[in-house]
């Protein structure tokens, strides 16, 4: 009989969980909050032992028994830890606020954030000890800790108060913005991607795309801008729909001559279109209008050299790496015999494609969706630079007026709404390639 | 069945196959035989079209292939490879599904084939239907690529050393089961091993390929008693004669029982090769030959056997199977 261990998982901490205690431990002795006698002047730093809490102390506790335990007790421990934490920051923005003047403000510092990090590490372990069940102490900790109201006097909550109406549309333009880049950027890019995959003569689709990744998001602005600026008011939606219509018959045409002629006619009108597309489908998701006017320069219909369609348009470009080559990783993974043995049966080239290759390649594809939609809800900061609005308004206007905390009230939705797509995607994936068996 | 005539295949400056002739009877079992890059792949795969001749014309059932649509010939043939290809993200039944599907099956009428197809390659539908491909062992996937190769009932298998993939033991019980399978089912079947055994063991004919070419295309009984090139002498070695002895069936050599009770003894239905391999394992000079029952009735000698052996010309074995 094999019996149970029983004592050895206290002998043999989990390292993650070791390093998660450490930065945790070591995040206490640095200050956590910063009052300020007003939003934008220079504040003073506190540490969480000068607050008259207990907390601190329970912290210390916790953090030395998730060093020292495994398993499910983990993830609980680390929920309660997570529930300390906001307690102590809102005992902490009471104490400091009391007796201030109304204008005064408390904001984060650097031991707050190490100890969100630490916790954070905790999870990885956590979930490595008791799977997914483990880390669902972390958002019942987080709606307690809502509920309770603890960060209700912080400084990017105050600046949320204060911009509401504006948080909440800027929000939805984020959302519109990456999503249509990164509908747009499946829509091109996985058929790219099995473009490529037909074989070395379809290289260069590789090549283009991992180009348009290196150049700068701001400079790919600053070329797109004059661009836009002088086809939009130059050419009228009614003749830019009709060269894209003409040029997908005469892409047909020239492919079927020699792709080399096809290309450089594809360039061009493929990007026009995806700037015309990318605008139209970020108003149709958006809250800005959608307009089309057919007898008018593009300019009516949205299509700017500023504001949404270079943003979506460069967006998309970005977006279409990561697509594009685990769309082509997919398929060349997808195993010879399994090819062979479609063929040998007597399937179509369609059907070995739509039954066979594309299932099984799904699952990196998915992935490939995955990278593409969490970089571009990062990179959709700098659409604020060029008047598309999103999430980096916030971000441009704290910085040009020195107002940390509304940096923060930009930068922090963006980092969660990154992480939450990332994993629902992720979660999907990982279904989709259980389902496949890869 | 199926006829080649006078294929030849060039991969550039690089000729793989030299112009092959052969003739494939309705409800024979033919092994392409040879070393590797020999060019019996090539052969297999001309069948179904996967690859054209340079030269020369393929005959399906007195069809040129080339004549016929490429994705209805290999509808209508059954195809198993070495890798299986059982395609991994679909279960085990709808794998079998495949070909009934792609020719329009009703679903009711499909699975129920699929059903009957796993039953009769030995594997219990009702536990390995829902089943995924790498939850299999791989003589299972091996049983199941064999269903999924019958299942619209093809006259013409042809299979790419189906069996090169599993361990000894399986592979043995895979060929014995699937000669009981051929025995009921009369295919004409291709099959492509590098596998002497093999070959000897299943075969009605083999045609042993060197470098693009047939060597020699006999029953096994005639290329193992008289191999026509050196190649031929060569390729089967000195393992050829115990060989032999695997196909020729015990029965012929027994003789009555006398006085002498063997002590170790064998099934009748045993080949003269199990016995000499008892005879030599035991160091003995006379077997004990059983009936179904179990009951000795016989005794074969190690002369006996050791003559059987070594009989140039003698028509030792019944020729199995060989067509009209």
């Amino acid at each position: 009989m094999r019996r149970p261990p029983s004592v050895a998982p206290r002998l043999s901490p989990n390292p993650v969980a070791l390093l998660a205690a450490g930065l945790g431990l070591l995040a206490l002795l640095l200050s956590w909050l910063e009052l300020k006698p007003s939003r934008i002047a220079p504040g003073e730093a506190f540490g969480v032992w000068g607050w008259q809490s207990l907390w601190p102390w329970v912290l210390v506790a916790l953090w030395l028994l998730i060093a020292l335990t495994r398993g499910r007790l983990q993830g609980i421990l680390l929920g309660a830890a997570l529930l300390v934490w906001g307690l102590l920051i809102g005992q902490g923005s009471n104490f400091l606020l009391n007796n201030q003047p109304e204008n005064a403000r408390v904001s984060a510092t650097g031991g707050l954030w190490l100890a969100l990090l630490a916790l954070y590490v905790g999870y990885f372990a956590a979930y490595h000890e008791g799977r997914g069940w483990a880390v669902l102490s972390a958002p019942l900790a987080l709606v307690a800790l809502l509920l309770l109201g603890v960060f209700d006097r912080l400084g990017p909550v105050l600046e949320f108060a204060a911009w509401r109406e504006q948080f909440g549309t800027e929000l939805w333009r984020h959302l519109s913005l990456a999503g249509s880049a990164v509908l747009l950027a499946v829509a091109v890019g996985v058929p790219l991607g099995v473009l490529a995959a037909r074989g070395p003569r379809y290289g260069w689709v590789l090549g283009v795309t991992g180009f348009l990744q290196t150049i700068p998001s701001l400079a790919l602005f600053g070329l797109l801008l004059p661009l836009l600026a002088a086809i939009s008011q130059g050419l009228r939606l009614e003749v830019a729909l009709g060269m894209i219509v003409l040029g997908v018959f005469a892409f047909r045409l020239l492919w079927a001559v020699s792709g080399w002629l096809a290309v450089p006619l594809a360039l061009p009108l493929g990007l026009l279109a995806l700037a015309i597309a990318g605008a139209w489908l970020n108003n149709l998701l958006g809250p800005d209008p959608l307009r089309v006017v057919l007898d008018a320069p593009l300019q009516e219909s949205g299509v700017r050299g500023i504001g949404a369609a270079p943003a979506v348009l460069a967006l998309t470009l970005y977006a279409l790496l990561p697509v594009v080559l685990n769309a082509y990783t997919g398929l060349r993974g997808v195993p010879e015999a399994a090819r062979d043995a479609g063929r040998g049966m007597g399937m179509s080239p369609e059907q070995l494609f739509w039954r066979v290759e594309l299932p099984l390649a799904l699952p990196l594809i998915l992935e490939g969706i995955r990278g593409a939609a969490s970089l571009t809800i990062g990179i959709t900061t700098v659409a604020a630079l060029i008047g598309a609005g999103g999430l980096g308004f916030f971000i441009l206007r704290g910085v040009e007026g020195g107002a940390p905390d509304m940096v923060l009230l930009g930068a922090i939705p963006i980092i969660l709404l990154a992480l939450l797509v990332d994993s629902a995607l992720r979660f999907a994936s990982m279904a989709l390639r259980r389902r496949v068996g890869i | 069945m199926i006829h080649f005539e006078n294929v030849i295949k060039r991969y550039g400056d690089f000729e793989a196959l030299k112009g092959v002739s052969l003739e494939v009877a309705e409800g024979q079992l033919v092994t392409l035989l040879g070393p590797s890059g020999c060019g019996k792949t090539t052969l297999l795969r001309m069948v179904n079209r996967l690859i054209e001749p340079s030269e020369g014309t393929v005959f399906v059932g007195e069809q040129d292939v080339r004549k016929l649509d490429e994705v209805e010939l290999r509808r209508g043939i059954g195809y198993v490879i070495q890798s299986i290809g059982l395609f991994p993200h679909m279960s085990v039944l709808e794998n079998v599904m495949v070909v009934p599907r792609l020719l329009g099956w009703s679903k009711e009428k499909r699975e129920a084939r699929a059903r009957e197809m796993l039953g009769l390659v030995g594997l219990e539908p009702q536990t390995f239907a829902g089943r995924f491909p790498r939850e299999l062992s791989g003589g299972q996937a091996q049983r199941v690529g064999l269903a999924r190769a019958l299942a619209a009932d093809p006259p013409v298998l042809l299979m790419d050393e189906p069996f090169g993939a599993v361990d000894p033991p399986t592979r043995e019980r895979l060929q014995d089961e699937f000669l009981k399978l051929q025995s009921e089912l009369r295919k004409t079947v291709l099959f492509v091993t590098h596998d002497l055994e093999e070959a000897v063991k299943i075969s009605d004919r083999i045609c042993l390929m060197n470098v693009g070419q047939v060597e020699q295309y006999d029953t096994p009984e005639v290329l193992l008693r008289s191999p026509k090139t050196p190649f031929v002498q060569d390729f089967l070695g000195p393992s050829r004669t115990l060989l032999r002895l695997s196909r020729i069936p015990l029965n012929g050599l027994v003789e009555p029982l006398g006085t002498h009770r063997p002590a170790v003894s064998i099934k009748s239905s045993a080949m003269a090769r199990d016995a000499f391999s008892l005879l030599l394992a035991n160091g003995i000079r006379n077997l004990g030959v059983t009936d179904e029952g179990g009951q000795v009735v016989g005794l074969v000698r190690l002369e006996s056997l050791l003559a059987a052996a070594s009989e140039e010309d003698a028509p030792a074995a019944p020729v199995r199977s060989e067509s009209p």
